[in-house]
Parts: C-alpha cells; structure tokens; sequence
C-alpha cells in the first residue's frame, strides 16, 4: 500500500515478569492506511494495548521495527520519541485521565506548552479543538464539574490539539453509558471522515467496532483481520 | 508551566499548608538559633576592632590579681589608660533567673577614657563620684528591668551574685548606650568595703595607643609579671570574649547540632510529602509522557513543586523572624545584644529552604521521571 501511515513490519514484543519471559506479539506485520479508522480487538492479554503502545513509540519492540508518517521510532532515544510523540500522535484513554486541578481549556492547552506557540496562538488551537468536540462553553469547567461523555470529548480535544496524524485510543467508550459512548464514536467518525485522522482504537465492544472502517483481531500475539 | 506548578502545590490543600507550617517552624527554630550564633559572631566582630586588651591571672579567670599591678601596667609603653575590673554577675535579689545584667566593679577614673564606645549620660560618672554606691546602667537593660521590676533612675536595688555571697545595694544613678546592653557599671571601692578584701582585681582593662601595638603590650605585660606569684595572660578583647563565652559550655556547638537536627527534620517532612504527591501522580506523569513530556521535564516540574512549597515554609518562618527579630525591636534578655536577623542569616535561611525544596523533590522526581510509560498507565489509583 503506497500511502501507509504505519507500518509494523516482524514486531514481537517479549514482557519480563519475574524470571519469565512471556511473549506477548510474535513476528506481527500490519500495514495502517493513512485515513484508516481500525478498530482492534480480542481477548484480554492478545496484545492490543500493547500493540497500541508501540504505535504510540512509549513502549519498544523486543525486534522488529514500526514506521509511522516515514519516521521509524524504534530504537529512537526517549527525548526523540517524546519530540515526535508530542507532534505525530495523540492518545485517548478508557479513563480519560484529565489533570484534575486543571480546566476543560488548560487540559487541552498541555500539549501545546511544548511548542513555541504563543499565548494568542494556543488560546485559537484550544478553542477550535474544544469547538470540534462541541464543549467550547464548557472550556472553564474542571473536569469534577463534566460527565464522562464530557470528560472523553475534552480527553479527544486534548488528543487532536496539536493536529496529530495518528490517533490512538485505549477503550475510549470502556468506561461509558450507551449515549456517551455513542457520542464519543459519533466524534471519532467525524475526525476519521471530516478531518482525515488516522485512527487506531483498541476495544472490547462489538458495536464501537463497527463504527471503524477495519477491524482486527488479535490472538495469542497475532492479527486475525475481519471485514468491517 | 507556572500555573501548572502552582495549581499542582495546591491541589491537597491541607497537605500543602501543613507541609507549609511544619518548614515555616522549623525555619523559624531555624533562624532563632542562627540569630543566636550570629550574635555570638557579632559581638567578637564589635570587639576585634577594640583597641582594648585584657589582663587576667594566668591560670583562670576565677584568681585575683593583686591591685598594685595597675601602675605597673599603666608604666608599660603604649599603654594609655589601665581599669580594674571585678566581675560581679548581677542578678535581682529573690529573682535570679529572670534578667541577666553584666554587672562590673569597675575603678571609676578612667571609665570614659577607657569605653569611648559607649555614651554615658551627661553628668552620670560625676554623680558617681560623690555616692559611692552610685551606679550606671544601660539603657536598655533599664528598659527591661522597669519593665519587670519597675525600676528607674535615681532607685535602690538590691543585687546579689552567683560569684559573691554578699549582696549590694546600687542607686541608679543614670545610663549608657554601648555594644553590651545589659552593663550595669559600679564602683570597685564600693565592692571592697562591702567584702571586706581590698586590693583585689578580677581583670584589668587596658587601652593601647594603636592597634598595631596590641601584640607587644600583650608580650611587655606577661613578662612583666613571669615567675611571680600572680603570673598573667594578656589578650586582645576579642580573645577574652571569646574564652569568656567558652566558660559557659560549647552552647554554640549544641545550638549548631540542634540547628542540623532541624534541617534533618524540614528535609524528611517536605521529602514525605513529595514521596505521596509522586505516588498519587504515577498515572498522571504517565499520561503527560504520552502528550510528549520528557523525563526531564517531569522532573523539573515536580522539582519546582517542591521547591515552591519549601519557599512558601520560608516566606512564613524565615519572614517571620525577619520580622521579629528586627534591630533594637527585640530583646533577647541581654545575653545576647546581636540577637536579630542580618542579611546574612536571612539568606542562610532561604537557601537552606531551596536547599531542601531541591532536596526532597530530587528523588520521587527521578523516580517518577524513569518510570516507564506503560508501567505507569498500568497503574490504576
């Protein structure tokens, strides 16, 4: 495929627990279009997550190598791959993981404290990203004072902020009601279609599946693909 | 980065302000003490610009030496003026412990001649002339004893001494201002009537021409009087002082120990606090490493955290004994007429703050900061 965004090429990844080795993904290839929605799924301990991580460049393969918008991040050192993860990804988390003493605003503005943006310049990125979720009102709400379903959207505009290539997101509606959840794949789909995000999304859930374009299943360390 | 810091010290208020007050007492003890050995400092710093030497019997400070030695020492050159001194202690009668004065029998004739450092009141050494109880008093050991005692000009106390059985009774005839403020200053004749033992001198003062004279005067006196029956040691005010604090036991040396101790103290209760805050925060740094935080800046902010709340201890403690310990608005009892805080010793605090704010955030920093990524996200609070 000549526009891949990511490309996984022999990536086995081995865990260290104690004295034993437990190998986790074996010889795993996988090509991510660019555009690509791909949800990823299977049992607990297939390897999902960390699939996801070392897309995300903050795990490393045992061998192997990932390529990620022509960059290959493995064997960067780890001021390399902050860099690059701070301009190439963003990550969505099951438990949105907000700073708490921070506003809906501040949350989402982190990011950009690590660019050489100025005030005026950051105050538009937040706003618009905030505007794509639908919670520029709430922008000087803490995250005490939101919904989950609130929480997620202000965790996405945190993850978009910086206009990342490549989404990741861990079970983004794992901790969701049904309504939330359904807005939170509502908005993903809106990034995928609307603004051309790549995105990777791990998950239990058969119905958020189908909102992807592709689904794969991991087994034991392996893809098994599926049609979407 | 700033407000990140700041909304971060506070997130647990109470922690925050507890921490906050256990530093600002502990660098309250803190100053309290350096005061104390800065005054120390400062008083031997007062009297090595003196053109005074003191002579005193070779073995202590306890034996007498014999009054004819005055005109000997008087006789040796460069030698401008010569006292006899006996050190009486001074304490109120019935009330021992409740206010230290240093309270000297002194011949009274070269008394001006001898301490231009201190302005006596007009006419006061005149007046001592003709009463022979007759005594000088500083002003502000006047302040305190009116204070407590209700004493004043032109009153008879009664004071006894640790040293002498007999009690005295003064009239207080007027005040000085000087470097000791706690000197009440008597007439030595006054003293042998009252004991009985003329002849006697506890220490002679001594005042030499100039300052590069010193170091001969001190060696003409000494062998002046070798191998007789009273030998001498003659020293320069500073060194007297400074043996003559050493007779009250290595105070200094407890008071520095027991300033480390505080130190040790602050240092563990910031580091128990910083050690909780990067327990609480191990997902959280996780997630900042996702959006592309460096270990480094983990660090540094979780440093700054520390730092800020070690300094916000500072501002309270340290300011608070700036404020109280101002030049002549404190009163230490008189043992102590240095006691308040200087540039110096208000730096010493600060730093000893930053110090302890770098300190106790240095290792849960680094500990946090080389914390995996996935490790951290594994972690559910």
């Amino acid at each position: 495929m000549s526009d891949a965004l990511a490309e996984v090429t022999g990536v086995t990844k081995d865990y260290k627990r104690d004295k034993q080795s437990i190998r986790v993904l074996e010889a795993l290839s996988l090509t991510i279009p660019r555009g690509d929605f791909l949800a990823l799924m299977g049992p607990s301990g297939s390897g999902k997550t960390t699939l996801l991580n070392l897309l995300a460049g903050i795990d490393q393969p045992t061998s192997g190598k990932i390529t990620v918008d022509g960059k290959t991040i493995t064997g960067l050192g780890e001021g390399a791959l902050a860099k690059w993860r701070s301009r190439t990804t963003g990550f969505i988390f099951q438990l949105y993981n907000l700073i708490p003493v921070l506003t809906a605003y501040e949350n989402v503005e982190l990011p950009l404290l690590l660019t050489s943006l100025s005030r005026a310049e950051r105050r538009q990125h937040v706003m618009q990203a905030l505007d794509i979720v639908g919670l520029s009102d709430r922008s000087k709400h803490f995250p005490r004072q939101l919904s989950g379903g609130q929480e997620q959207r202000v965790a996405i505009a945190r993850a978009i902020v910086v206009d990342p290539v490549l989404l990741l997101a861990d079970e983004p509606t794992g901790d969701l009601d049904a309504k939330s959840a359904d807005e939170v794949l509502t908005l993903l789909q809106r990034l995928n279609r609307e603004f051309r995000k790549t995105i990777v999304m791990v998950t239990h859930d058969p119905k958020a599946a189908a909102r992807a374009t592709r689904i794969l299943h991991l087994e034991k360390g392996q893809l098994v693909e599926t049609a979407a | 980065m700033l407000r990140l810091i700041w909304k971060n010290a506070w997130r647990s208020r109470r922690r925050t302000v507890l921490t906050i007050l256990s530093v600002a007492v502990s660098l309250f003890l803190l100053s309290t003490m350096l005061c104390y050995l800065s005054s120390g400092e400062q008083q031997l710093e007062s009297a090595g610009a003196s053109l005074r030497v003191v002579t005193r019997h070779q073995t202590s400070l306890t034996f007498f030496l014999p009054e004819a030695y005055t005109a000997k020492i008087a006789a040796v050159p460069h030698v401008t003026v010569v006292q006899g001194c006996v050190w009486w202690g001074g304490q109120i009668k019935g009330k021992e412990m409740s206010l230290f004065m240093s309270t000297i029998a002194a011949d009274l004739e070269p008394t001006e001649k001898m301490w231009d450092d201190y302005r006596f009141e007009p006419g006061v050494l005149d007046k001592m002339r003709g009463e022979l109880r007759g005594a000088v008093i500083a002003r502000r050991a006047l302040e305190r004893a009116r204070e407590q005692e209700g004493w004043e000009i032109g009153k008879t106390v009664t004071m006894t001494s640790p040293i002498f059985k007999h009690d005295i009774e003064l009239l207080l005839l007027g005040t000085c201002e000087g470097p000791d403020e706690s000197i009440v200053l008597f007439r030595r004749d006054y003293l042998e009537k009252v004991r009985g033992n003329p002849g006697q001198i506890g220490y002679f003062w001594a005042r030499v021409d100039k300052a590069e004279n010193i170091p001969g005067v001190c060696r003409d006196v000494d062998a002046m009087f070798a191998n007789s029956e009273s030998e001498t040691k003659t020293e320069t005010e500073k060194a007297f002082m400074q043996s003559f604090m050493s007779m009250m036991g290595n105070i200094e040396d407890l008071v520095r120990n027991i300033g480390l101790a505080v130190v040790a103290m602050i240092l563990m209760v910031a580091a128990n606090t910083m050690a909780m805050v990067a327990r609480e925060r191990t997902t959280e740094h996780a997630v900042m490493r996702c959006l592309g935080f460096t270990r480094g800046r983990i660090a540094v902010l979780f440093i700054s955290e520390s730092v800020l709340i070690s300094l916000l201890g500072a501002a309270v403690g340290v300011g608070g004994a700036v404020l109280l310990y101002r030049p002549g608005k404190f009163d230490a009892g008189g043992m102590a007429p240095f006691f308040h805080m200087t540039p110096s010793t208000t730096a010493t605090g600060l730093l000893v703050a930053l110090g302890v704010g770098l300190v106790a955030g240095a290792a849960p920093a680094i500990a946090a900061a080389r914390r995996s990524v996935v490790d951290g996200l594994r972690r559910v609070d």
